[in-house]
């Protein structure tokens, strides 16, 4: 059994909506082994941003509230962690890239500067070393002439090229774990494979654990090692990449499977979920999938959130599955 | 970045011309000329007949356009038509006054506006927010004469703790020189101080949330470092305007703080000069005064171009 890196259990986050704090991931549990690429997957508005930045302590101070859960990090909870020592774990075990490297960057600052600034501040190197190693850290994540783009500011830089200088700031203090916000959302197909590529790489080279969120299956089956499914914040199923892909088990993640365009298909309209994500004002009482699912029993509408149910490395959020596990247990 | 320096100096010289023209136009469409100042409005028509062919006032306005603005090329402003002074010597004894005043309000409400505008923003919906926005609101609402008055009567009158109106030069006695600008400067300066905070708040506000503040944060960067070295300096274009224009305002539009402190600055000398009909007093003071207002707005200009980099690429472009 591989080592974990990081364990979230139960991990509930509310927000603040028409004055009343209303829980928006709810019992969110899993797991990052050392080494692997945990993928994310979702639509949008069902709460892995939110997951990501929790873990980072990075949502906004007024206006959210952790209602349960821990989430554990060599030995230590991320989520209560002390505010001042955070400062340690961000951009140092612990590093993320966004979505939009057009404006992730400071504008009035130059590309090394920033690069610079997360060295200096945890490797404890002076402006020269710091400029040096921020030249070795560009080269590393494929910036051409790294020693004339350094004094580049954001805005002379492509989108390519500007996620690359992100990924090095991210990647300058060597972290156990970088999360990744859909960093190729944004951009260009060919820059997109491009980026996927230059991560599975480097996460080859340094053994970091990368926890990969995207709502595209697609860039999903690519890189990641395992995928956990979520919808309406919650977790619907974590498996292997492979398992998960020819194997589902929830509705849901066989809805979003059917959903994606097929090259060798000969059908004339794409499969697609009906009806729309439930918005966490207004969650229904069982199964948050239950309204939009086929299967959908009175125990799914009525039961509560569905347990999570675990067989190997298979674990899904599904009242059928329980049942059926039971069945199997009984007959 | 140089070129785009030397390029906004040089757009100064146009600027400048048109307000010479413009300034020229008014003055001379104001009703009746200087030799009414001279002589009176009832004097005999042949006289002044004669007194404006030898002050020139009965040549072409084009004509006495150029030579006006030949003489001010080379410095001379001309003389007086009231007092026996040069306006070279009015402008010497009046601007010293008004740019310390100015100077000193600056200050103090960079000084008050900043750290209130930020603390606002920051801890925005907090006690500091409501306390920053109810001493804006009242910056804002209250004329500085008016607070300029409230001051005088309790700290001049009531605790004597400063003169009530008059001036001391700082040459003369660099204390008694504070302690006359003290109060003037504070009644200026807050509600300068409450535009420049609402401001700094609003823009910062603005910049907080902006992606390349999460990265900061996510690299580890303290608080204090993420506000003051990566959302200032993004927030801070449009403080440096706001800051810029109130400069502007102040240098030549004091009038009223001026007349209730009875301070001789360039606002009360310019409206003295006017109603007396005294025209080369104030043109040479008006032009002076535009031409410091426009240094200042091409210093903002030369500012942002240095704290932004994106502006340098913009003005190449358009």
């Amino acid at each position: 059994m591989k080592e974990k890196l990081l364990e979230v259990k139960n991990l509930s986050v509310a927000f603040k909506y028409n004055g009343k704090y209303l829980p928006q991931t709810r019992d969110v549990s899993f797991d990052i082994y050392k080494g692997e690429i945990l993928g994310l997957v979702g639509e949008s508005g069902s709460g892995k941003s939110v997951t990501s930045k929790v873990l980072l302590q990075l949502l906004p101070a007024t206006g959210s509230r952790i209602l349960s859960g821990e989430a554990l990090f060599e030995g230590e909870d991320l989520i209560r962690y002390p505010r001042k020592k955070m400062y340690n774990i961000r951009g140092n075990k612990i590093s993320m890239i966004f979505q939009e490297p057009m404006t992730s960057l400071n504008p009035v600052y130059t590309c090394g500067n920033q690069i610079q600034e997360a060295i200096m501040l945890h490797q404890k190197l002076d402006k020269k070393a710091a400029r040096q190693k921020a030249i070795e850290m560009m080269e590393f994540v494929g910036i051409p002439l790294p020693e004339s783009r350094i004094d580049n500011y954001p805005h002379e830089m492509s989108g390519g090229m500007r996620q690359r200088v992100m990924i090095a700031i991210a990647l300058s203090c060597n972290p156990r774990l970088l999360i990744a916000d859909e960093p190729t959302t944004a951009l260009d197909p060919t820059i997109q494979a491009q980026i996927m590529e230059l991560l599975v790489q480097l996460q080859q080279k340094t053994g970091m654990s990368i926890l990969y969120i995207s709502h595209d299956l697609g860039v999903i089956a690519e890189i990641c090692h395992r995928v956990a499914v979520m919808y309406a914040g919650t977790i619907m199923e974590i498996a292997d990449v492979h398992d998960l892909f020819y194997n589902p088990w929830h509705p849901y993640t066989i809805g979003l499977l059917n959903s994606m365009p097929q090259m060798d298909s000969t059908a004339e309209r794409l499969d697609c979920i009906d009806g729309t994500v439930p918005h966490f004002s207004d969650m229904p009482a069982g199964c948050p999938f239950a309204p939009r699912c086929k299967y959908a029993t009175e125990q799914c509408r009525a039961g509560g959130l569905p347990p999570m149910t675990v067989q190997g490395t298979h674990s899904v959020r599904c009242w059928n599955s329980v049942n059926r596990k039971e069945d199997a247990a009984n007959g | 970045m140089v070129s785009n320096i030397l390029k906004k100096l040089l757009s100064v010289i146009p600027l400048l011309l048109i307000i010479s023209i413009v300034l020229f136009i008014l003055i001379n469409a104001l009703p009746g000329d200087a030799t009414m100042s001279l002589i009176g409005e009832t004097a005999d028509e042949e006289y002044v007949a004669q007194l404006r062919e030898k002050m020139g006032l009965d040549k072409p306005v084009v004509t006495r356009y150029f030579s006006w603005l030949a003489d001010l090329l080379r410095g001379d402003l001309g003389e007086s038509l009231v007092s026996s002074e040069t306006v070279a010597q009015k402008i010497k004894m009046r601007l010293p006054i008004t740019l310390e005043i100015t100077l000193v309000s600056m200050l103090i409400s960079v000084l008050i506006a900043l750290p209130l505008g930020v603390l606002s923003a920051v801890k925005r919906g907090s006690i500091f927010d409501t306390i920053g926005s109810v001493v804006s609101m009242l910056g804002v609402a209250m004329p500085s004469f008016w607070l300029g008055l409230l001051l005088v009567m309790y700290f001049s009158v009531q605790k004597g703790l400063f003169p009530a109106s008059g001036f001391t030069s700082f040459s003369q006695n660099p204390i008694g020189n504070l302690r006359c600008i003290i109060l003037p400067c504070i009644a200026i300066g807050f509600g300068f101080a409450a535009t420049v905070m609402r401001q700094t708040r609003s823009s910062l506000l603005e910049v907080l949330q902006q992606d390349y503040i999460m990265t900061a944060q996510a690299k580890g960067l303290r608080s204090s470092l993420v506000i003051w070295k990566h959302a200032m300096r993004n927030a801070l274009i449009p403080v440096l305007t706001v800051t810029a224009m109130q400069i502007g305002r102040l240098i030549g539009g004091a009038v009223v703080t001026e007349a209730v402190f009875a301070i001789p600055g360039m606002g009360s000398a310019i409206v003295t000069s006017i109603l007396n009909r005294d025209y080369p007093v104030a043109m040479g003071m008006i032009m002076v005064v535009a031409v410091i207002v426009v240094l200042i707005n091409t210093f903002v200009d030369i500012l942002y171009i240095l704290i932004d980099p994106r502006i340098s690429v913009a003005a190449k472009k358009g």
